[in-house]
């Protein structure tokens, strides 16, 4: 190793003298011996985020120690928690889920090369936390070695508990009082995230990478399906994606690269659901799931459930239902890039990337056995196999020309074109009772010759249909298409006045079109059977079978929705930096938009937005920042909707705004403080349906046959957010942190019904929930320095959430909780 | 369709190989750009002197360089046929002869500091222009951020990345409405270490502006939420032409789901409660929540009406 030389002056290369390599075995294996005690430590401890409260010492203030050609830091911090809850055990999980148990709480592991010259690596280091039942864990690793190789590697797992039990709740009626005080989309999977990156050479002309992405989820989720009534389904959860990455750098000459990437993403979901919730029984001791929603005023599960304490077989009901349809998709993806600023004054940024893959689904299942009362059928089955395919087209392109020194003009140009065709091949089979519309009935046959499958071949007799029975066999081919074809041009000036003051204005333009025959007005490719003699349920036959069957073919109609929207935004950025140690930036963009036919996408898609931002950092003092944050967003969108007689009338905003200041006026104490304030607030004009009927005077009267009211949705939240944190270093062995954080929300949703001039909920049962609330979490810690290197530490937090207001016809979610961690850390 | 489409790579691989051409003619005649290493290259002004003259005064800097990577610049054999430019301090701080000859004047010498950020991001990007090729159109840059503004080769906090602080905390300095965010009841578990704020946006500049895009070229969120990417034969179009934030706040929020609005219903009936949509449900009395019948809303293989 040799400093350079080709210099005019000249000093004894010192720095260099110290470096001396200390190879050979003995280096060797102690380097390695530290690798592995270190990956060991770390693969079972935990740090970062996780570590516990305040240090004495921090890490980076240790010393360290030289280990063969490596100068070693090394921290863990191992102990144990204490936690107690009251209340709402679910949403204490939900939001925070640490438990009881001992923990090594955090390590960190970092070593450098003496010599810059290491045997297997320059720098190595290593963060990990979370490690003994944490619910959040990781660990991320950095290993580089100068000119050979860099390497990522990272690590996660989530224990993620969800259960908020307002979501997805039927919310039954108190009397008759059937409650349901879990969350039916409860989800309890652990997820695990692992990234792999290598890059060969860095530093070289030519330079490698590859990549390797992990991303598995299983474990307990809940779900429903509605098939008469909502019955919950227990639903295995099993998710993979992985993600194969391959790539090459080559600078073809200064500033000038030329970048392709390979990658191939895989995913499969082998996911299931099955309903395992028969929890009531009928007459004759049949266990039978009566759904979720109970209110017999409503007709659920029907008007009257139980007779002399048994569920009434001619209600909705559920013996079995077991859906699989296990997914695999491939989509593979090519990308090339270049990036140049080799030019005087032009920079060129430019990549295009080409995916083509598909998703499929060839054994799709799903069977059922019960009894839905409004169709009559007594068990069906749905199966047939998906196959959607994507095509996708990406790319941009920005170049910026300098003009002068101080001077900048850039244009980027961005499109994403994606083609997705998909279909699905259906059959659909149902059988019917052979008598009365119960679940004590038996199902009847239809075996026609010229049917095929011959379905309900374990019944006898004649099925049964009504008015609103389906097909007895109906095969549907469904064919979608969507295609997504965006375009961005944002043409920007850039102007620097001095060190003090600069800004850019500019001008973007998107052009988005969607072309989808997604809508629920298509009609489907299908060949439906209705058995012998039976009503067809209203569709005239297409052709008559020799035994009476009804046949139905239905061309397929592939019209669909085409959207054609452009936006025109004005941009406008400022700088300033009127001294030193402050810095403002403010920020404008207005957008305008329209579609064809005036429409756009969604009814609350902005036609007009205005988004204004202003930061500001005042650092007057090294040991004092001062920042703040200003974030106003105003949107509208008056036009027209894409069919109906009113209008959305939609007006929104978010309005931001907020403080942090942080001062650490000498080394034994620092201060942090701030306050947020954030209010949202939006008003649409509806057509609801409120379960009376309309006045014809309502402009939703006339639509609807007086189903739906006309209303005007407002809903309103604004959070209030306080926080400090202190800490405190008395003596040079102790160390105390105190910190408090407050979310005070406040909201609101109400109809306000211009016909009649009432102001009302749609539903009086629905909690406002978290909407309204206050959630604390003060904490404190302290850290005690034992010896060198080995310091005591405590620490404790307090959750606290309460709701305001009526809690629902549910478990209320309030919970407080306690939570003590003691622990060990030991530096070097 | 699809042949219409394909007009667009076409036209675009076109102009990519232009620029390429036009760049490759350039560099025959041209002299380099502002932003390349050679605009501070040695000329008839000041001398380079080595990292040794330069620890002489400044000893601790010298320290804390030779614990970072940037020390190896100082290794000859760096960059082969590359001159003293690219060596120790004066790789960043340029040639110091006149800065030693003036007694140490500052002025005589490039300092980082008070530089504007179009200064620091030509002096950095010299050698990790091939890492982040698209900072000086980032959103960062056009505000003034510099790369100084969150790295410090010489008083780093963090060795990964020579950071001033670890994340979120160094993005928290001004981005102070993200404090709030990521302190909502409901949120991304940034503050809890799992996820990081790069995990989604480009720091260093992208298209799209903030936000990362997937390796499959879809939404950064897909890259977790793998379930929700499809492709779907049928498909909740707002999800594709809008987006999850459609729906969601993506940092954090004090509705369920990160969502837009506390209950689903309300959510839902914003976009459907048209006058025509006569199968909208009583709101008043049953089906009080659209996503308990319509569970598969983000796309479906098997259900025009997302059921399953």
């Amino acid at each position: 190793m040799k400093a350079n030389s080709n210099r005019i002056y000249s000093s004894p290369p010192r720095c260099l003298e110290a470096t001396k390599k200390e190879s050979g075995w003995r280096v060797f294996r102690r380097v390695m011996t530290l690798a592995v005690a270190g990956a060991v430590l770390c693969l079972s401890a935990n740090l970062a985020a996780q570590q516990l409260g305040v240090d004495v010492t921090s890490a980076q203030q240790e010393s360290g120690t030289d280990l063969g050609n490596y100068h070693t830091n090394f921290d863990i911090e191992a102990g144990y928690r204490f936690v107690g809850t009251e209340g709402n055990a679910s949403m204490y999980s939900t939001w925070v889920n640490m438990q009881q148990g001992p923990r090594i709480l955090s390590s960190d592991l970092s070593m450098r090369s003496l010599n810059h010259d290491g045997f297997l690596f320059d720098r190595l280091n290593m963060s990990s936390f979370g490690y003994g039942g944490d619910p959040e864990t990781a660990t991320r690793l950095t290993v580089s070695k100068d000119k050979w190789y860099d390497f990522n590697f990272t690590y996660r797992h989530d224990l993620n508990y969800w259960d908020y039990n307002v979501l997805a709740n039927p919310l039954n009626p108190v009397n008759p009082y059937v409650v349901v005080n879990q969350s039916p989309h409860l989800m309890q999977p652990s997820r695990d995230f692992q990234n792999y990156d290598l890059t060969i050479m860095p530093e070289s002309r030519l330079r490698f990478r590859a990549g390797y992405n992990y991303n598995g989820s299983q474990g307990q989720t809940d779900t429903t399906f509605h098939a008469g009534t909502d019955i919950l389904l227990v639903q295995p959860w099993r998710v993979t994606g992985q993600t194969y990455r391959f790539g090459a750098d080559y600078r073809i000459f200064s500033q000038t690269t030329i970048s392709y990437d390979q990658t191939f993403d895989t995913f499969k979901n082998d996911t299931f659901q099955v309903d395992q919730n028969q929890m009531f029984s009928l007459q004759n001791g049949t266990p039978v799931d009566i759904g979720l929603p109970f209110n017999p005023a409503a007709g659920l599960p029907c008007s009257t459930p139980f007779i002399n304490g048994s569920y009434n077989p001619k209600c909705n009901g559920d013996f079995s239902y077991v859906r699989s349809g296990p997914v695999r998709s491939f989509l593979p993806t090519e990308q090339i890039s270049l990036h140049s600023s080799f030019l005087k004054r032009v920079d060129l940024t430019a990549r295009y990337a080409y995916s083509s893959g598909y998703s499929q689904v060839t054994n799709y299942l799903e069977e059922f056995n019960g009894l839905e009362s409004r169709t009559n059928q007594r068990e069906f089955a749905f199966t047939g196999p998906s196959n959607t395919k994507r095509v996708l087209d990406d790319g941009d392109f920005e170049g910026t020309w300098h003009i002068t020194n101080k001077l900048a003009f850039s244009e980027a140009f961005r499109f994403y074109n994606s083609r997705s065709p998909g279909t699905l091949d259906s059959v659909g089979t149902s059988c019917f009772p052979n008598g009365g519309t119960s679940l004590l009935s038996g199902i009847g046959v239809f075996n026609s010759p010229g049917v095929s499958p011959q379905i309900c071949l374990n019944g006898s007799g004649t099925p049964v249909h009504t008015g609103s029975s389906p097909a007895d066999v109906d095969y549907v081919n469904y064919y979608r298409y969507l295609n997504l074809n965006f375009k961005y041009n944002t043409a920007d000036l850039e102007y620097t006045l001095n060190r003090r003051v600069g800004g850019h204005i500019g001008y973007r333009y998107a052009d988005k079109q969607a072309n989808s025959n997604n809508n629920l007005s298509n009609t489907d490719a299908g060949t439906a059977y209705f058995y012998p003699n039976d009503a067809q349920r209203g569709a005239p036959c297409t052709q008559t079978l020799a035994d009476g069957t009804c046949v139905v073919m239905t061309p397929v109609v592939t019209a669909g929705d085409y959207y054609a929207i452009t936006e025109n935004w004005g941009i406008l950025g400022v700088w300033v930096r009127p001294m030193d140690t402050l810095r403002l930036n403010g920020d404008v963009e207005i957008m305008a938009a329209n579609g064809a036919g005036g429409v756009l996408f969604t009814r609350i898609e902005p036609r007009n937005l205005q988004h204004y931002k202003l930061r500001g950092r005042y650092t007057p003092k090294k040991w004092l920042a001062v920042s703040g944050t200003l974030n106003w967003i105003e949107s509208q969108n008056t036009g027209p909707d894409t069919d109906g007689t009113i209008t959305a009338n939609h007006h929104d905003h978010n309005h931001y705004a907020g403080f942090d200041i942080s001062m650490t006026p000498r080394e034994l104490i620092s201060f942090d403080l701030g306050y947020d304030y954030n209010n949202v607030v939006s008003t649409t004009d509806v057509c609801v349906n409120l379960g009376t009927p309309s006045l014809a005077a309502d402009p939703c009267y006339a639509d609807s046959n007086g189903a739906n009211t006309f209303a005007i949705w407002h809903y309103q939240n604004t959070v209030n957010s306080v926080y400090f944190n202190v800490i405190l270093r008395p003596t040079k062995r102790t160390a105390f942190a105190a910190g408090y954080y407050l979310v005070d929300s406040t909201g609101s949703d109400p109809l306000f019904l211009p016909t009649t001039g009432i102001v009302t909920v749609a539903n009086p049962l629905q909690p406002l929930g978290s909407l309204s609330s206050l959630y604390h979490t003060p904490s404190a810690s302290l850290a005690f320095a034992l010896a060198k290197g080995w310091e005591a530490k405590g620490m404790w937090n307090y959750y606290d959430y309460h709701e305001r207001g009526n809690p629902g016809p549910i478990l209320p979610r309030d919970f407080h909780s306690n939570t003590g961690t003691i622990a060990v850390r030991y530096a070097f | 369709m699809l042949t219409q489409s394909r007009t667009i790579p076409t036209v675009f691989i076109a102009f990519f190989l232009a620029c390429l051409l036009n760049t490759t003619i350039s560099a025959q005649g041209q002299a380099a750009n502002p932003n390349s290493q050679t605009s501070f290259a040695p000329t008839a002004g000041p001398q380079y002197v080595g990292s040794d003259t330069c620890k002489t005064c400044h000893e601790d800097q010298y320290k804390q360089i030779e614990a970072t990577q940037h020390w190896n610049t100082n290794l000859a054999n760096l960059k082969k046929g590359t001159g003293q430019e690219w060596h120790g301090c004066e790789s960043c701080h340029g040639p110091g002869s006149a800065h030693v000859e003036g007694g140490g004047d500052k002025s005589k010498i490039f300092s980082f500091k008070g530089a504007t950020a179009q200064q620091v991001s030509a002096r950095c990007q010299t050698c990790h222009g091939t890492t982040h090729p698209d900072f000086q159109r980032s959103v960062h840059y056009q505000a003034d951020v510099s790369c100084i503004t969150c790295h410090s080769p010489h008083q780093a906090k963090e060795q990964v990345a020579l950071l001033k602080a670890k994340t979120p905390t160094l993005c928290y300095g001004c981005h102070t409405d993200a404090i709030a965010d990521f302190n909502r009841p409901f949120h991304h578990r940034v503050n809890e270490g799992l996820v990081q704020c790069q995990d989604c946006h480009n720091v260093h500049g992208s298209l799209p502006k903030a936000a990362k895009i997937s390796t499959a070229q879809d939404q950064i969120c897909l890259k977790c939420h793998t379930e929700k990417r499809g492709p779907f034969v049928f498909n909740h179009l707002p999800v594709k032409t809008e987006g999850c934030t459609a729906c969601h706040v993506p940092h954090g929020s004090n509705n369920p789901r990160l969502l837009t609005r506390n209950n689903v219903n309300n959510l839902c009936i914003e976009c459907h409660g048209l006058s025509t949509f006569l199968t909208l449900h009583n709101q008043a009395n049953k089906y009080q929540a659209c996503t308990m019948c319509h569970v598969a809303i983000h796309g479906s293989n098997a259900s025009d009406v997302f059921f399953k």
